[in-house]
């Protein structure tokens, strides 16, 4: 059902109910992939999916709930839920209802065209036996995914805001398992890109550098951290640079822009139009206008991030990162990552000197790592540094502290960013960085 | 949800073009979340999923689509989508439905969604009051309540309709301990495959919020610990999730069909130590993980992966089991929600009490640590 026909139910079920003050967002997308295994296609899958959330104002206060269902029924439904969950809400928080910025950045009109199942299907297997004839060692058990996603966000409010965004990409991922003796290897590339240029990347290099690993020693070391691991560390503690998480002091840096919280080499930045973006977006989910802003900026905090709601509540203004669109108000990133410093990957092993470490590798991150204390203790695989230089492979050492430290501790950052696969309008990315000691346990 | 001559029409469609299975997955899951911080009431959301899940099989080949239309022309239009990505003649024809109606082995007193917000928001509010009263340094607590009740139809090929009604409800709680500059956090957040009973007669919020809280201020007063190898002692229970992250992944067919698990073509060989027997369970009344059919339609089963140390099985789905010559399904196929595929994935997963007791484990450390609780983990099967 098309969103404008959905919206105009929904303006009647509430002028009925005398509610005045909501809003809505919905979402449309449709996705393709297909991937390999052995030399065959394993699996193939077809999604079209759309999700409504209704946000109900009630004595000030947002209840939301979602549907995918549209008949009406099933909106009076959604209207009723809303209304009933915004009544039983109490506290400082408040929900408002904006009229909509007085410009919005102009992004060109979507001109993603999603390619063909056939298509799809024939470039999977190509990367795929790229993959098993780039080195005998490499296992039948290895994959390759292509997929194809286009997606459509509407926004409007019963102050008459209507805002629009759709975007689509294709990516794809492959896993290399190369076999030594009894030693087993993972290698993996996960990007966005265009499907004519998808190709064998360095997954096969990766896993096979990991052969012969080993142990590493006790001690503190300077590690070189490579973007991947950046990344991952910077998804993990995100919520610590949101202002709602600082206002109920879940955050350590409440109260803390303007001062230096980290190394002067720093700088950290929340971009909804980052030129290599596959989905920039002009609003968030409040209807505010997005814009490109520095968070922390050569080590000094510069601002957290905030929505509306977040933002009053704090005496702030909003930085424009409601979010997500469906599901209950927060906080959302858009393209968050470190800016690049001046050094070649060389220059940072030069930098990490004798007994270094570089992490190529981080493993549950979503138990060894607390945002609300800062601590991190996280299983690890690399390469020993040694003479500036990297070494022989290593595994399953853990490298813990605690990440406010961690920023302050960067010294040195690649010259270049690596962003990770978007989830919805969020990707995260991070150039490699040279820390000083760190803990690691052999 | 939808009619079984709709169901059958959507077979035949699907089977049209060479597959030679087909099945039918139909969801209706309602959610309801309550999130209390800062002392209020933060967020109450509700959400309703529903749609159709649709996959084929042709040998080792399996395509999945899905869609959140049920009208007859989406639902048709998706099994051409799928029957679309083969061109072959039909070799597999439609069985006739016999319907199944599964055993329950998981109670239900109090439906959780046909309760106001109203019961649930007390319990919430005495599980936030708790934790605030254990220690003046909880600076901040963060309770959430959840109930998800998920109505689910499968139908396929081989003449199979039948289905289900999962109830869960949880009732968690994060504190925030704060001295100076430092905060630590603790956590508590059981669950069961129950209504709301479990939170009105069986498990008193209030103990929930004080064990939270608990926990916070041992990690205030706690020191780090120095890096370095250690034995390890580690507390029942939750300590469990060690074999499930480090072991039960990679015992999951989604791994070993593709040869990328270590237990791969091990089985009746020797892969831990003879104390040790493993076991998922899908049948324990109640529990969390606890299925009365899997998501395939199967019936739940209880099955011994490690005995005495030597690898006896893994667990299955149906497609993996055709990559698995000689290994049949074991009750373990599940997805997330209908715009998924199943997989191999598993219930209630632990080991088996051995004969050691607490201080014999305990007194054969010299110097070590005891693992009180755990936080999760991961693991790279493959290797």
């Amino acid at each position: 059902m098309d969103f404008r026909q959905i919206k105009e139910k929904i303006d009647a079920i509430c002028k009925a109910r005398g509610l005045e003050e909501y809003k809505m967002v919905f979402s449309g997308s449709s996705g393709l992939s297909a991937s390999a295994t052995g030399r065959a296609i394993s699996d193939t899958s077809i999604e079209v999916s759309s999700a409504l959330t209704f946000t109900a104002v009630v004595n000030g206060r947002g209840g939301s709930s979602s549907t995918n269902i549209f008949d009406d029924e099933s909106l009076e439904a959604l209207v009723d839920s809303a209304i009933d969950n915004g009544s039983s809400l109490e506290g400082k928080s408040k929900c408002y209802i904006f009229e909509g910025s007085p410009s919005y950045e102009s992004i060109p009109e979507c001109s993603y065209q999603e390619p063909e199942m056939s298509q799809i299907v024939d470039k999977v297997l190509e990367i795929q036996n790229q993959m098993l004839d780039a080195d005998p060692r490499v296992q039948e058990g290895s994959d390759s995914t292509i997929f194809s996603e286009k997606s459509t966000i509407c926004l409007a409010n019963s102050k008459g805001l209507l805002l629009e965004n759709t975007c689509g990409s294709t990516g794809y991922y492959q896993s290399a398992v190369v076999k030594e003796g009894e030693e087993v290897k993972l290698g993996m590339d996960i990007a966005i890109r265009d499907i004519n240029e998808i190709k064998l990347d360095n997954c096969v290099n990766e896993a096979i550098a990991k052969l012969g690993s080993g142990p590493t020693k006790t001690r503190k070391a300077n590690i070189v951290m490579s973007s991947d691991c950046m990344r991952m560390m910077l998804s993990a503690f995100s919520p610590i640079f949101f202002g709602r998480y600082a206002t109920l002091g879940m955050s350590l840096l409440k109260d803390k822009e303007g001062q230096s919280i980290a190394s002067p080499v720093v700088t950290l930045v929340d971009d909804p139009f980052e030129a290599t973006s596959p989905c920039p977006i002009q609003f968030d989910a409040d209807g505010v206008a997005t814009y490109r802003k520095s968070i922390i900026e050569k080590g000094i905090l510069k601002t957290l991030l905030y929505s509306i709601s977040s933002a009053e509540e704090a005496g702030k203004k909003t930085t424009g990162n409601s979010g997500p669109f469906l599901g209950a108000e927060g906080t959302s990133l858009f393209s968050f990552y470190l800016e690049a410093g001046d050094k070649t990957e060389d220059e940072l092993y030069a930098l990490a000197g004798d007994d270094g470490i570089c992490v190529k590798e981080m493993k549950g991150l979503h138990a060894g790592a607390n945002a609300s204390t800062g601590d991190f203790s996280i299983e690890c695989a690399g390469f020993e540094i040694s003479g500036g230089k990297l070494g022989k492979s290593v595994t399953s050492f853990t490298i813990s502290g605690n990440f406010y430290e961690l920023l302050k501790s960067i010294e040195a950052l690649g010259d270049k960013v690596e962003f990770g696969t978007p989830h919805g309008y969020t990707r995260i990315g991070s150039p490699s960085a040279l820390i000083r000691d760190i803990s690691i346990a052999g | 949800m939808l009619s079984k001559s709709l169901i059958n029409e959507v077979l035949d469609a699907a089977l049209s073009t060479g597959a030679d299975f087909a099945e039918v997955f139909l969801e209706n899951t309602e959610d309801k979340y309550i999130q209390m911080v800062d002392n209020a009431i933060h967020r109450i959301q509700g959400s309703t999923v529903c749609g159709m899940g649709l996959r084929i099989y042709k040998g080792l080949r399996t395509v999945y689509g899905s869609t959140g239309d049920l009208s007859p022309n989406g639902v048709l239009s998706l099994a051409r989508n799928v029957a679309g990505v083969f061109s072959d003649a039909p070799t597999t024809q439609r069985t006739e439905f016999a319907e199944r109606i599964p055993a329950n082995i998981s109670p239900v007193k109090i439906v959780s969604s046909s309760i106001s917000n109203k019961r649930k928001i007390d319990l919430v509010r005495k599980a936030n009051d708790a934790a605030r009263a254990y220690n003046s340094e909880i600076s901040q607590v963060q309770t959430t309540y959840l109930d998800t009740d998920r109505r689910f139809w499968i139908a396929n090929s081989e003449g199979l309709y039948t289905a289900d009604r999962q109830i869960r409800t949880r009732l968690s709680c994060s504190a925030t301990a704060s001295r100076g500059s430092e905060n630590q956090s603790g956590f508590y957040g059981p669950g069961r495959q129950a209504g709301l009973e479990v939170f009105l007669e069986q498990i008193d919020p209030a103990d929930i919020g004080r064990e939270a809280a608990r926990i916070a201020m041992v990690n205030i007063n706690a020191g780090y610990c120095k890096a370095g190898q250690y034995p390890v002692a580690i507390e029942n229970a939750f300590g469990g999730v060690i074999f499930h992250e480090a072991t039960g992944h990679s015992l999951e067919a989604t791994q070993v069909a593709y040869g990328v698990s270590e237990f791969c073509g091990k089985i009746g060989q020797l892969v831990a130590n003879p104390k040790v027997t493993a076991i998922d369970d899908g049948t324990i009344p109640n529990a969390w993980g606890s299925i009365n059919i899997d998501d395939e339609g199967r019936p739940g089963q209880r099955n011994v992966l490690i005995e005495n140390g030597v690898l006896k099985s893994y667990m299955i789905d149906t497609f993996n089991a055709r990559r698995m010559e000689g290994f049949k399904p074991t009750g373990n196929a599940r997805r997330q929600n209908f715009s998924f595929a199943p997989t191999s994935r598993m219930t209630n997963t632990y080991i088996a009490p051995g004969t050691d007791s607490d201080e014999d484990i305990i007194g054969s450390i010299e110097y070590g640590l005891y693992a009180k609780n755990m936080g999760g983990g991961s693991v790279n099967p493959a290797t």
